[in-house]
């Protein structure tokens, strides 16, 4: 189909312009076509694009965060801007080595655990993985999921001992390669 | 061209759906979408131009929004000024998600359509108004401790955005205008046919026509 798809003039208005020659049809019977196509058009894409917006809410999973924009942004945070990690009794934050602390709940811990062993960091790093972790999470930044348990994502600090990038994430163990990314670029 | 368009958006789907990201295709899709209807409608408009294909169109400002999921899948995170990108960054933080950007899609597209079918301009306007509105406000709520960035000269640029697209689209317009169709070309004989017809309407008054 040529004109609102892929051309420069609708096929209804060529063949009537044509047309028109021999049979005089009026300028308002010419362009009714493709107008009413044009409101076809319109609709069509309000459908289409408005089952697409319903269909992705309802992908959307209790771990999610209930702003998606929030969720895996991919941006890590200026040093300046960075709070400071908690300092507790764990691996991260370590001074002078980047780290990774991970929190999931108890049914994800086990597969996160066989993945970790598995990947290749780009880098020397300190792992911390979490289980059902409340209080460190919310220090650390995480938001809250959709359901309102434990978070389930990861930080990521800086040699610096300061949170640079912090994110919910239901299955960080399939995202690792992003948690390498940001890591390189500390 | 529907066929290699409908290969590109589907390979970007499958892009996104496995990195678990399908709100990130809808949202740049509806984004991007908006900024290159925006930019076909507002570059043809001065001109009554028709604004051509909408599909491509979208597509390739869907394109260009996600030329920053694509680089951070080659390594490179997603920085400030990445909002070149048919404001890649910013974007996710208007008030109301996708729904907002729906509407601003929507908006963009009737403009589109109202200027090809009715030759209104004025919904173009509209349009620029509302993408500049919803990214307005997406600024506003930007986290601050994600940008190290001058926030006033960010907003500054972003906003010129639309209006160098538009720049860009009308030089294409005009350079293409520049190039006569070649004999060959798919397209030739209905674009000189139908120019035919207007100068055998114009030559005739058009009474002939109406006559009969």
């Amino acid at each position: 189909m040529r004109g609102v798809l892929g051309g420069r003039f609708h096929r209804g208005q060529q063949v009537r312009s044509r047309s028109r020659l021999g049979t005089g049809v009026a300028d308002a019977d010419l362009t009714r076509g493709p107008r009413a196509h044009a409101l076809a058009v319109w609709l069509a894409a309000a459908a289409i694009l408005g089952t697409a917006i319903v269909l992705e809410r309802w992908s959307r999973e209790p771990l999610d965060d209930p702003n998606p924009a929030y969720q895996r942004p991919g941006i890590v945070r200026p040093a300046q801007n960075s709070p400071a990690a908690p300092v507790t009794g764990l691996d991260v934050p370590n001074a002078g080595r980047p780290g990774v602390v991970f929190f999931v709940r108890e049914r994800g811990a086990g597969e996160l655990r066989r993945r970790l062993r598995e990947w290749q960091w780009p880098q020397d790093v300190d792992i911390t993985v979490l289980v059902d972790d409340r209080s460190l999470s919310r220090r650390y930044g995480l938001r809250t999921p959709g359901d309102g348990g434990p978070p389930v994502g990861y930080a990521v600090v800086d040699a610096g001992g300061r949170v640079r990038y912090a994110t919910l994430d239901p299955y960080p163990g399939r995202h690792l390669f992003e948690v390498g990314t940001i890591l390189e670029a500390l | 061209v529907i066929v290699g368009i409908a290969a590109v958006e589907a390979v970007l789907l499958a892009f996104y759906l496995y990195w678990d990201a399908s709100f990130h295709w809808l949202l740049h899709l509806l984004v991007g979408g908006s900024i290159g209807l925006l930019a076909a409608t507002a570059g043809a408009a001065p001109r009554g131009l028709r604004t051509g294909a909408l599909v491509p169109v979208v597509t390739v400002g869907h394109l260009i929004a996600a030329v920053p999921d694509i680089l951070f899948r080659l390594g490179v995170p997603h920085q400030h000024w990445m909002d070149l990108f048919a404001w890649h960054l910013e974007s996710h933080f208007a008030p109301g998600g996708l729904l907002t950007w729906y509407l601003v899609f929507l908006v963009c597209l009737g403009a589109n359509l109202l200027l090809q079918y009715r030759r209104r301009s004025w919904p173009v306007v509209a349009a620029l108004v509302s993408a500049g509105t919803a990214l307005a406000l997406a600024h506003e709520r930007v986290p601050t401790e994600l940008t190290s960035t001058d926030h006033a000269a960010h907003l500054a640029v972003l906003l010129s955005l639309p209006l160098a697209a538009i720049a860009l689209v009308r030089t294409g317009c005009a350079l293409r205008r520049a190039v006569p169709p070649r004999p060959n070309r798919p397209g030739f004989h209905d674009h000189w046919s139908r120019r035919n017809i207007l100068r055998l309407r114009s030559r005739s008054g058009d009474s002939a026509g109406r006559a009969s």
